[in-house]
């Protein structure tokens, strides 16, 4: 068995790092891919058309930011939605903003969960090894949909 | 005052001249007259005196009646004077009133331009300043070993420093969310705001809480209960270290408004910082004496505000402390 994959996509260095470092430190034997804008994450999950399918498993889960250059975190929810092989695939919004119009929009497009970056004083970064683990541990997802990878 | 007497004298010369010219014909013929005719002379002199009266009762009324004209014409200036000064009232009433009007909405746009600087200062502040903390943590907890005790004394600081000003900036966030928020005001049972405010605000200790029956009123429920959980946490933490611990909700209804009265037996406050209170970051304790941002009152002042209500507060050092607010009573509320 392959090891599950969470793609998270971030432009913030800051936050990579701690997300990354407590996501990895959580023991939940997930490898983290990182990518840095809503373009390179359309080509991580195949959703770019140029590009032939490269047999890289689907993630797991995806946790995404919203603020990014060239394509939003919205537009990446919109396509991995519209598309059969992704829309099951659990996709955690992480994002500064509290606007409830941003909220809003996330869950209408899709969004499973919606977090609010923070300081945690448990540890750097806490907050989103406890999504994790309950988007890739807990959480069932229907195995109806195409294989998981391609 | 001259004219008028002499007005008057003018008024009797006729009459005095009628009458005097019937006595003066009367006396001429005197002499020529028998018995009977003094009696006809008599009735002569008699008749001159009537007319002349005569004469002078209708100038009187014509006299009074020009007067009378005179007075209602002078009353009819005098109305139409009034009337205009009062239309002018109004009219410059109405233009203050736009001019309070405008100068409010101003003010009004000028405070939320502030409120959404303040949100966004503290809003994008707190991302890196979190990313200090963060990183600190890790230096801490990854790389302990390669630092010396000085190096880590410098490290535990930066991170005191840093939480502080986490603290604050959710402080400011919290005052913002307090002027931002939308008002939804329904008919509001404070006795029973109260008593949930107090099961929120009590942590820990044994605290005597006495409740008394709190008049209604109308309000946003959240912002309200926002209100009373701030004034009863003050409460209990400033009786910390008192022996017995004692809090108290009372209020009353006072014309327009409801007063309501939050007091503690706590170290209490100088009566001059009193304006003090409700700023924000205004702190009349050291820090470390009793933890907080500093921004509880301010976010009280705030919500009270924007309920078209007032707060005060009285006191003095080691007496406790009393906290009222009022908010309108009645419809006629924000």
């Amino acid at each position: 068995m392959t090891t599950p994959v969470l793609l998270l996509i971030e432009d913030d260095r800051d936050h990579v790092d701690v997300a990354t470092r407590a996501l990895l430190r959580a023991g939940l034997g997930v490898k983290v891919r990182v990518v840095r804008d809503g373009k390179e994450a359309l080509d991580a999950l195949g959703l770019d058309d140029s590009l032939a399918h490269d047999g890289q498993p689907l993630p797991r889960a995806v946790f995404l930011d919203l603020k990014m250059p060239r394509i939003d975190g919205w537009e990446v929810l919109r396509r991995i939605r519209e598309s059969p092989r992704t829309a099951r695939i659990p996709v955690v919004v992480v994002s500064e903003s509290d606007r409830p119009e941003d909220v809003r929009l996330s869950y209408a497009l899709g969004a499973n969960s919606y977090l609010l970056k923070r300081f945690d004083p448990r540890g750097p970064g806490a907050y989103l090894a406890e999504a994790a683990r309950y988007w890739i541990e807990l959480n069932q997802v229907p195995n109806d949909t195409e294989a998981r990878t391609w | 005052m001259s004219t008028h007497v002499s007005k008057r004298w003018a008024d009797l010369w006729l009459p005095a001249a009628v009458a005097g010219l019937g006595a003066v014909g009367a006396v001429a013929l005197r002499p020529l007259a028998s018995g009977s005719e003094r009696a006809f002379l008599a009735g002569g002199l008699l008749l001159a005196a009537a007319a002349g009266a005569i004469v002078f009762l209708l100038q009187l009324s014509r006299r009074q009646a020009r007067m009378l004209a005179e007075t209602r014409r002078a009353l009819e200036t005098r109305m139409l004077e009034a009337r205009e000064a009062e239309a002018s009232l109004r009219r410059l009433s109405e233009d203050l009133e736009q001019r309070v009007r405008s100068r409010t909405r101003l003010l009004e746009s000028t405070m939320s331009d502030l409120e959404a600087l303040n949100f966004s200062v503290s809003h994008d502040l707190r991302s890196p300043i979190g990313a200090v903390l963060n990183f600190v943590m890790i230096l801490e907890e990854e790389h302990r070993e390669q630092l010396d005790a000085s190096g880590r004394e410098i490290l535990a600081r930066i991170r005191a420093s840093a939480e502080r000003a986490i603290q604050l900036l959710e402080g400011l966030l919290r005052l913002s969310r307090a002027g931002r928020a939308e008002l939804t005001v329904e008919p509001l049972d404070m006795t029973a705001l109260a008593r949930e405010a107090f099961a929120q605000a009590h942590e820990e200790g044994e605290v005597e809480f006495v409740l008394r029956p709190l008049p209604p009123t109308r309000g946003d429920r959240a912002l309200i209960g926002t209100v009373l959980v701030n004034l009863l946490g003050n409460a209990i933490k400033y009786t910390r270290g008192r022996e017995k611990r004692h809090v108290e909700v009372s209020g009353f209804r006072n014309e327009a408004e409801n007063v309501y009265a939050v007091s503690d037996d706590g170290v209490g406050f100088d009566a001059r910082f009193a304006s003090k209170l409700f700023g924000a970051f205004e702190r009349l304790h050291p820090p470390g004496e009793f933890e907080g941002a500093g921004i509880g009152l301010a976010v009280v002042a705030r919500i009270v505000l924007r309920h078209g209500g007032r707060v005060w507060a009285e006191g003095s050092p080691e007496q406790g402390a009393t906290f009222f607010f009022s908010l309108p009573d009645g419809e006629e509320g924000p």
